[in-house]
């Protein structure tokens, strides 16, 4: 296939970057075309003579390649070859191609040729103001969202793969003196000048070479060609273990305390999918003491009639697909400028061998260098002139050149027509301060640039080169060195002298400032000049929003859309805040800025989420046993971060099932549960029970060495968070469990209290949650089971119910509290976790003729609610006092110092009448269990709005009472005992039950205190 | 305060990787990744109690580390600092108790000593990679230039936490919890799975 634009023989660029012997095929909008290894999408096509790429987002109307970087507006491509690798919004102008590689344009469904929006934008457009179809969709506004889902289709943006993604991502975090944004001449020269002290020093640019603006101009460095200087450079760059560099990796987010994103695009430029074991992209998160900006510049374009038609493009992209890539996009161009800068693209045109059909320039002279090189080329100069409308449809025929009146504002005689097919225009450049806003920095207009820069908003950020408005090359380099110094010698290193290249010194001449071009007609009546291409914003529509009132440049964004595509209005702000201030008679600055934010570029989820996927999406803790509760076919539960087995099913045993036989077994037999979740908290030290007497609501000056006893802790105001049983291993010493949920929680309100409180209390704590595994052994045959593997006098008489013993349990050093949380005689075996399983297995090798029932969670649940124990989290919600739960026994207000919560339990309204309090509900149909959650009401046939008295917060069937069981809040609850109350469900029916006492088994405890 | 490792040394024991380390080897040319067993100690001491500090040093032969983030060693022991009043002392494998014994016998005032050695355990991580892999899991800088030889930090690490201590230019200590045990390992592999 034959690619009619690219320029071949003699008249090729000698510094080209693309490989014409690696020929590449690949696909655009279904169609094959052929380019080179180095050719990006967007040059590949040039070269290949495409001129539509996709549709516009308003109008329809066509639109070809503008730019040649991120400011891309019109060249969005959807890319992948799988529904998995789809890829929405890519810009042509970065994505290199690769064999295969296929894409399509974004905007213009059904079809980029002829589509419904083309015609709607042609026969409509002029009807189509800014805010139009807020105003015509308005109503009836249910309809929006079936308007708002046709217009979004029609506009066509990128779609998101509907597949999962294949690809890997990584995250890495970097830590740098100095982080260089941008690989152009300035940032190499900074980073040269920065890595020579010693600084750690990272350079990252967002192409798929360093090089910046030189891969596309013709300047010599030190007498050469500028490639020789940045492949020296980089050399030295690469071979320093100091520095490192990233390419492909855009600096695309500033935060806070000089951290940094950079994304880089590791397989991108080269595969569809990652290799296998390659990670698609790599989300850098630098901390940097020095971040240099070396970001460049973005050319402006000017804003004429019809400025939209494909051939329409940036001076400085044309002069990058010329140099860079042997690319020339057309046959004959007219160049309009109002700066000397861009007389190179004629002159690299012309050296293309192809014709330049006149230079238009809106100032009356030029700068002598550039004037000498277009007359010595033959090239006219057009002066004081400019494009004021292109004619074309889908590629430009001609276009009406006129005369500019000394202020720019008017035109000042009559059109002539030039026939070309490609317009390159130039207003200057915009300084990209992108990055210097996103930390809150408002950039500073400079009116001899006619552009913003950064501002000094952060001390540890230089600016340099043109990303500062700094343009003549010698003096970029120059600055950019100084940058490189300073920021080293910031971080304490010592640069006595700067070194960087030398490059010619032209006479320029000033460039005018000039923006909008006028027409004949007024802006309202004009053919449409573009400002913002990708939502379609024009001249036009900005001045109606001046006159509409709008005169914040932020609302005029809003009202236009200005700026809101996904280039974030990277060619088009200043060109729009511009027309605004000069419809509102106000100066550029007085107009106001607008600031960016992060990011620079789109970003993929994959790159943000990094390996933080799937097994890593979130911690999963295990106990000492996790592996033996897998291997004997748990289902599990999460609790907190922990995996806690959740119930043992058998054979095809339904949950429900599965936990009758498990509670039955323990009532009836023996049950074990890994109970090692538990949080455990070592206390030591001479003020240790006075510590417990605060956090706790109970008394602790009295707990006997050996004995354990429960507590529960308020918070200030009063409401129960933790609860647990501590117990006291020497008078020095004690152990605390707390919930597993809250035990990370619960160790730090200790130390919170102890640090900044009660300092002077001298007692120490430690956790020891992961130490233990907690072996908990429930049922009548517990004790003949224990008494097999122990050395531990189990005499009931001596060793009692809150008891705790030390000794050995299969062979292994343990700790053993007789303490229960299912109401029956209960041993809770601690052991180095290191020794769990030992023991476990030993427990059931022995437990086999009790048939021993591993049991879970859920079978927990059901056994404490028999016995009308709470668990905190279910049955309290951050409102509960201790007096709520009917646990009034477990508070002692008479304690010598206060306790945590104390006083809350005094206020007005925690002593009110009618606090919700916890009950047990026996439903009338005993085979009935009403879901958790259930609203209660006292009476079934009052019409909604119900009052609604409480709600059920554990609700189980006990296979040992053989009926359902619950336990519930229900305001003034305690008083009520045996009241009918009525729960009303979804489905129309309402479950009746009676209030009666949360303890449904064993109310007197003979079972867990048995002899 | 009672000897936790069974007299019987037949019987069954599963450090904290025991598992996952089999379930997902580290087998890597460019790094290596071992669990190693020790005794752990966490020692808190205000620094006020100067007599006992003295009684450690006779004990174990050093002075605690008092500077922040650093560490002390000799053949026997290593001593991290965690915090000011904080300490963690590694020792041989299943000499805790007798250490923790001595320790008790020679200090006294006020100090805790809890004994860990089940609930945490050390990770070796060493090899070419060893520093990129902690670049992916921590946001601690690691650079030799920072992080040198002997220091000592408590970070984060991926989405957990844990001690870590350089050994040597290639080389660290990972204290892990045992609970955190597979995560934190199965990342390492992952992490080290890649350049």
């Amino acid at each position: 296939m034959s690619q009619p634009n690219r320029i071949q023989g003699n008249n090729a660029s000698a510094q080209s970057r693309v490989d014409v012997s690696k020929p590449i095929t690949f696909s655009f909008n279904n169609k094959p075309y052929t380019g080179y290894a180095g050719d990006t999408i967007a040059s590949a096509l040039l070269a290949n003579d495409v001129d539509v790429v996709g549709r516009s987002f308003k109008y329809g109307r066509p639109r070809g390649i503008v730019a040649a970087g991120a400011e891309e507006p019109n060249a969005i491509l959807q890319l992948g070859k799988t529904e998995a690798t789809q890829v929405p919004n890519i810009r042509a102008t970065q994505q290199l191609i690769y064999e295969g590689l296929e894409c399509h344009s974004t905007n213009g469904w059904p079809s980029t040729e002829r589509d419904v929006m083309g015609v709607v934008g042609k026969l409509f457009g002029r009807f189509m103001p800014p805010g139009f179809y807020y105003k015509t969709f308005m109503a009836p506004s249910k309809l929006w969202m079936t308007y708002e889902k046709m217009i979004r289709k029609g506009a066509g943006l990128g779609r998101s793969p509907k597949a999962v993604d294949p690809d890997t991502y990584e995250t890495i975090n970097q830590h740098a003196d100095v982080l260089v944004v941008g690989g152009g001449p300035a940032g190499i020269t900074a980073a040269l000048n920065a890595a020579r002290t010693g600084a750690r020093v990272i350079l990252a640019d967002e192409q798929n070479e360093f090089g910046g603006n030189l891969l596309s101009q013709t300047d010599l460095l030190d007498g050469a060609p500028a490639q020789d200087w940045i492949d020296n450079s980089i050399d030295e760059l690469a071979t320093a273990d100091n520095v490192t560099l990233l390419i492909n990796a855009t600096v695309n987010g500033y935060h806070d305390h000089n951290f940094l994103t950079i994304h880089e695009r590791c397989t991108d430029q080269s595969f569809d999918l990652a290799p296998e074991g390659e990670i698609r992209q790599r989300m850098h998160r630098v901390r940097a003491k020095q971040v240099i900006l070396a970001t460049g510049a973005h050319e402006r374009p000017l804003v004429f009639g019809n400025n939209d038609i494909p051939g329409c493009m940036l001076a400085s992209a044309v002069s990058t697909y010329i140099n860079r890539y042997n690319v020339v996009p057309g046959k004959k161009l007219l160049l309009m400028t109002s700066n000397d800068n861009a007389y190179n693209t004629a002159f690299d045109w012309h050296n293309s061998g192809r014709l330049v059909r006149a230079i238009i320039d809106t100032r009356p002279a030029a700068g002598k260098t550039v004037v000498k090189k277009a007359t010595d080329a033959g090239i006219e100069i057009i002066y004081s002139s400019a494009i004021v409308q292109a004619q074309g449809n889908t590629c430009i025929s001609n276009a009406m050149v006129a005369p500019l009146d000394e202020t720019g504002e008017k035109l000042s005689g009559s059109v002539k027509q030039y026939d070309c097919d490609t317009i390159a225009t130039s207003s200057g450049w915009n300084p990209a301060v992108h990055l210097s806003c996103h930390t809150g920095g408002r950039p500073t207009w400079r009116e001899d640039i006619q552009g913003f820069v950064p501002d000094n908003f952060n001390k540890n950020m230089i600016a340099t080169g043109a990303g500062n408005g700094l343009y003549p090359l010698t003096e970029i380099l120059q600055d950019a060195a100084s940058a490189g110094a300073f920021a080293a010698n910031a971080c304490g290193f010592n640069a006595t002298k700067t070194s960087y290249a030398k490059a010619a010194v032209e006479d320029v001449a000033p460039s005018m400032p000039i923006f909008h071009i006028p027409h004949f007609k007024p802006t309202s009546r004009a053919p449409k000049q573009f400002v913002d291409f990708q939502l379609d914003v024009t001249a036009a529509g900005i001045e109606l929003a001046v006159q509409e009132g709008f005169e914040s440049i932020e609302h005029v964004k809003r009202y236009t859309a200005l700026g809101f595509g996904t280039d974030q209005g990277k060619l088009s702000n200043i060109n729009g805040m511009a027309i605004a201030a000069k419809k509102l008679g106000k100066t550029i600055p007085e107009t106001g800025t607008t600031v960016f934010r992060p990011n620079y570029t789109p970003v993929t989820f994959g790159a943000i989420s990094g390996r933080n996927v799937n097994e890593f999406f979130d911690i999963e803790r295990y106990s000492a046993l996790h592996t033996w509760h897998v291997e004997n076919g748990a289902e599990f539960e999460d609790v907190g971060q922990w995996k806690r087995p959740w119930y043992f099913p058998k054979g095809e045993e339904s949950m429900h099932e599965a936990v009758n036989r498990e509670c039955l077994a323990t009532r009836n037999g023996v049950g074990i549960i890994d109970a090692s979740t538990l949080g455990k908290i070592d206390i030591q030290g001479p003020d240790a029970r006075e510590f417990l007497n605060r956090v706790y609501t109970n008394a602790w000056s009295k707990l006997p060495v050996g004995r354990c006893r429960y507590g529960l802790m308020c918070g200030e105001d009063g409401m129960v968070f933790d609860d647990g049983v501590t117990s006291c291993i020497s008078d020095n010493h004690f152990i605390m469990t707390t919930t597993s949920g809250g035990a990370a929680h619960v160790f730090n309100w200790l130390e919170i209290w102890h640090q900044t409180e009660w300092p002077e209390l001298e007692v120490y704590f430690n956790s020891v949650t992961d130490q233990w595994a907690t072996l908990s052994i429930s049922g009548p045959k517990a004790r003949l089971l224990l008494g097999e593997l122990t050395d531990i006098d189990l005499n009931p008489d001596t060793f009692k119910f809150m008891d705790l013993r030390e000794g050995v349990v299969a062979g292994v050093p343990a700790r053993v509290f007789r303490i229960s949380f299912t109401g029956e005689q209960s041993y809770e075996i601690n052991v180095q976790a290191n020794y769990a399983l030992a023991v476990w297995e030993k427990l059931f090798e022995h437990g086999a003729k009790y048939d021993i029932t591993p049991y879970g969670t859920e079978t927990m649940h059901v056994l404490r609610a028999e016995k009308g124990f709470i668990i905190v989290g279910q049955d309290t919600d951050g409102s509960m006092t201790p007096y709520d739960l009917d646990m009034g026994w477990a508070v002692s207000p008479a304690k010598e110092f206060s306790f945590l919560g104390k006083r809350s339990l005094a206020r007005e309204d925690t002593v009110k009448e009618n606090r919700k309090q916890l009950v047990g509900l026996k439903t009338t149909d005993a085979k009935t269990v009403a879901p958790e959650g259930s609203q209660i009401v006292l009476d079934p046939n009052q019409k909604i709005p119900m009052t609604m008295v409480g709600h059920v917060t554990s609700s189980y069937y006990s296979a040992v009472l053989e009926r359902s069981i619950a336990m519930a809040v229900i305001k003034g609850g305690l008083d009520k005992m045996g009241d009918k109350v009525y729960m009303p469900q979804a489905d129309g029916t309402t479950i009746e039950a009676e209030i009666c006492s949360p303890v449904f088994y064993d109310p007197k405890g003979e079972r867990q205190n048995v002899k | 305060m009672m000897e936790l490792n069974p007299k019987d040394t037949s019987i069954q024991r599963c450090l904290s990787m025991h598992h996952v380390s089999q379930k997902h080897p580290a087998e890597s040319v460019h790094y290596s990744l071992q669990e190693m067993a020790l005794g752990h100690l966490m020692v808190r001491i205000p620094e006020t109690n100067t007599d006992a500090i003295k009684a450690i040093k006779s004990v174990i032969g050093l002075d605690l580390p008092t500077q922040p983030l650093s560490s002390v060693e000799n053949n026997h022991f290593v001593i991290n600092w965690i915090a000011p009043d904080e300490f963690l002392i590694l020792t041989a494998d299943k000499t805790e108790h007798a250490l923790e014994a001595k320790l008790r016998e020679e200090m006294s005032g006020h100090f805790a000593i809890v004994d860990v050695s089940g609930g945490q355990t050390v990770l070796s991580l060493s090899g070419e990679r060893a520093e990129k892999i902690l670049k992916k899991s921590s946001t601690y800088d690691v650079h030799i230039s920072n992080f040198p030889i002997g220091k000592v930090v408590t970070t984060v690490f991926a989405k957990s936490q844990l001690v870590m201590r350089r050994t040597g230019a290639d080389s660290f200590q990972l204290v892990v919890r045992r609970s955190f045990s597979d995560y934190i390992w199965q990342w390492i592999v992952d992490a080290g799975s890649r350049a």
